[in-house]
């Protein structure tokens, strides 16, 4: 990557005896939105703490801009930051929490309120420069806190989980929020969450994390399809994983003999995507399937996740239309051959 | 029995206590601030003068406007003094300061020292024959060395102020510590992140965030102060002459050793008003809506 803004050289942190994260390498490109994903404590809010300066790495060296930010303080960075409660201040009306970040910087009263006044504009606050923090409902909380980050016009803004205390259609209007304002003015976000759809509905790039450590870096599309090792394809959800030994084009495997899209050989775990997979009464004339006890069915909206027991007491997951359920309209206990295509499987690493 | 009688009758032994022990003295004293009142005068406790007691404070007592200004002095001073240096304390021994294990057991030691046993040591430490900070003070500042502290005005009401910050900087300290330790630590952050120095976390979100804390520190110590007694008492007498005279010793002198209750009452009284003001800004801060 040429002339990234931020790079992780062999980072690594720890609190007392535990290493929150290890040897992390990343380069992060100028405008790009990158989302830190994984379960709780993967090490991704560490590793954003870091960027910003809120923690110092144990070892390893953090560089934004080709400086090496080792040992400079968090106010001496120019990394302002979202985070998960807001972190409103809340004796300082609306203006005020806007001004802060200038005001700090020195920049004198006209000017700061001025820019304040545009960026609550901007965000649809106009109207609320004198109210307090308490007087504002979650949303607007959340422009007044992404407008406090912005006003310095920094080259980079860290967000900690930002919606996450925000309801679910708040979220949704807030990500269009966030997108557009990503892209018009160009700089770079490195976001943290453990919610997929943020992830995969914002960032040009994520980056999984588990156990402290990178578990695979990539477009939203290609994580999704083609996880990488066992871990991702399990966090990513909707992941049905077949465990065996690999036997050149098969892979033998509790539940039966299933073709493989690529040889290979010894113990290996392939992962087929719940909606690359069908449910059928009758076995179907080719392409692998394997047997399952209808479980139960999960309705989310635009389409139903489908639970079947393989014979070795598996779970294996089926993401189907409501059209397609109505056909089927399977009743609890009754066994469906589940199929796929070969090449809608993925062999992953373990 | 019904429960209403019951609830009443439960409730009346408490009562009474209060009342004899509590409200009838303070009315018994309201009464007597309007009488002669002199315990070696028969009869003087049912003469009644009026507010000349009062009066004759204001007008005709410079030993009154000595206790007064003392105290005054003594709780500006006190006040200032313990609440700056608690605050550093707290700021170093609060989560995230720098001296955080063991320190705070430590810094209750103090605190649990009656006042009296506070002034008794202070007087024995400032002895200029074998006092410890007697001979400290002596060789850290030398023209202090062969200074006898609690015999000049000044030297003996600066050990007042010494004692009594020594004593009270535990208390407050852990107040503190407990107010700072209720500001979210994300505030703080934010402000780092937002370009703040440590100086300005401090300033601009730290202090506004404390300062409901602050209030009440102040103000109770105010009441604590202006009330002092027992630390004088067994420290300087009020002495050299009256440089450290507080108001409670100025009543305890008038009442209990010349016997004048009836003056000590009024005087009493006077310091009621502005404890009534430190009492109301007190309920104002504590029972204040969030």
């Amino acid at each position: 990557m040429d002339n990234p803004l931020v790079s992780f050289t062999g980072v690594s942190k720890r609190f007392g005896q535990v290493w929150a994260v290890k040897s992390l390498d990343l380069s992060i490109t100028r405008g790009e939105f990158v989302a830190l994903m994984g379960p709780s404590g993967c090490g991704k809010t560490t590793t954003l703490r870091m960027l910003a300066g809120l923690e110092e790495p144990t070892e390893g060296t953090i560089s934004i801009g080709g400086r090496v930010m080792n040992g400079v303080a968090a106010h001496e960075r120019d990394t302002p930051m979202v985070w998960q409660s807001l972190a409103l201040f809340p004796f300082l009306n609306v203006r005020e929490n806007v001004e802060f970040g200038l005001k700090m910087r020195g920049v004198a009263k006209e000017e700061r309120t001025s820019r304040a006044k545009e960026w609550l504009d901007r965000l649809g606050m106009s109207d609320f420069g004198d109210r307090g923090i308490e007087q504002l409902s979650g949303g607007q909380k959340q422009r007044v806190a992404l407008a406090r980050s912005l006003v310095t016009e920094p080259e980079m803004l860290l967000l900690d989980e930002p919606l996450s205390a925000l309801d679910a259609h708040l979220v949704i209007r807030m990500q269009g929020v966030l997108s557009s304002l990503q892209r018009e003015l160009g700089i770079t976000f490195v976001y943290v969450t453990h919610s997929q759809s943020e992830a995969f509905s914002m960032a040009d790039r994520v980056v999984i994390m588990g156990d402290g450590e990178i578990a695979q870096i990539g477009p939203p599309r290609e994580i999704y399809r083609r996880p990488a090792t066992r871990f991702v394809a399990e966090f990513v959800g909707r992941n049905n994983i077949f465990e065996g030994e690999a036997r050149g084009n098969s892979l033998h495997s509790p539940l039966g003999t299933l073709p493989l899209p690529v040889t290979a050989f010894g113990p290996a775990v392939m992962a087929v995507a719940a909606d690359r997979v069908s449910a059928n009464r009758d076995r179907p004339g080719e392409g692998p399937s394997v047997k399952g006890r209808f479980l139960s069915e999960e309705f989310s909206g635009t389409s139903i996740l489908c639970y079947f027991e393989g014979s070795d007491g598996s779970t294996i997951k089926a993401q189907v239309d409501e059209e397609a359920l109505d056909l089927l309209a399977p009743s609890h206990g009754e066994v469906f051959w589940i199929s796929w295509s070969t090449d809608a499987a993925h062999l992953v690493g373990s | 029995m019904r429960d209403a009688t019951l609830k009443y009758l439960l409730v009346l032994p408490a009562v009474l206590v209060v009342l004899a022990t509590a409200i009838w003295p303070l009315i018994e004293s309201l009464r007597l601030s309007f009488t002669v009142g002199r315990l070696n005068r028969p009869g003087s406790l049912d003469q009644y003068l009026g507010f000349e007691n009062f009066a004759w404070a204001f007008l005709y007592e410079p030993a009154f406007w000595n206790s007064v200004t003392v105290t005054a002095i003594y709780t500006v001073l006190t006040v200032a003094l313990t609440t700056i240096l608690a605050l550093g304390l707290a700021l170093l021994l609060a989560p995230g300061g720098r001296f955080r294990s063991g320190v705070q057991a430590l810094l209750i030691l103090p605190f649990a020292m009656s006042p009296a046993l506070i002034g008794v040591s202070f007087r024995f430490m400032f002895n200029p024959e074998f006092g410890l900070f007697d001979a400290f003070f002596g060789v850290m500042i030398p023209p202090l060395a062969d200074v006898s502290w609690l015999a000049d005005p000044v030297l003996a009401f600066a050990v007042c102020v010494m004692a009594d910050v020594w004593g009270w900087i535990p208390f407050l300290t852990l107040v503190l510590i407990g107010g700072l330790a209720s500001i979210p630590q994300d505030t703080i952050e934010a402000a780092q992140v937002d370009g703040a120095s440590g100086w300005r976390v401090f300033r601009d979100v730290t202090l506004p965030q404390l300062a409901p804390v602050l209030g009440v520190v102040v103000i109770l110590k105010s009441i604590f102060s202006l009330k002092t007694f027992d630390q004088i008492f067994m420290l300087t007498n009020g002495g050299p002459g009256t440089a450290t005279q507080t108001l409670s010793h100025y009543i305890y002198f008038n009442g209990m050793k010349y016997g004048q209750i009836g003056y000590a009452a009024s005087v009493a009284w006077l310091m009621v008003i502005p404890m009534i003001f430190l009492t109301y800004a007190y309920a104002r801060f504590v029972f204040r809506r969030p």
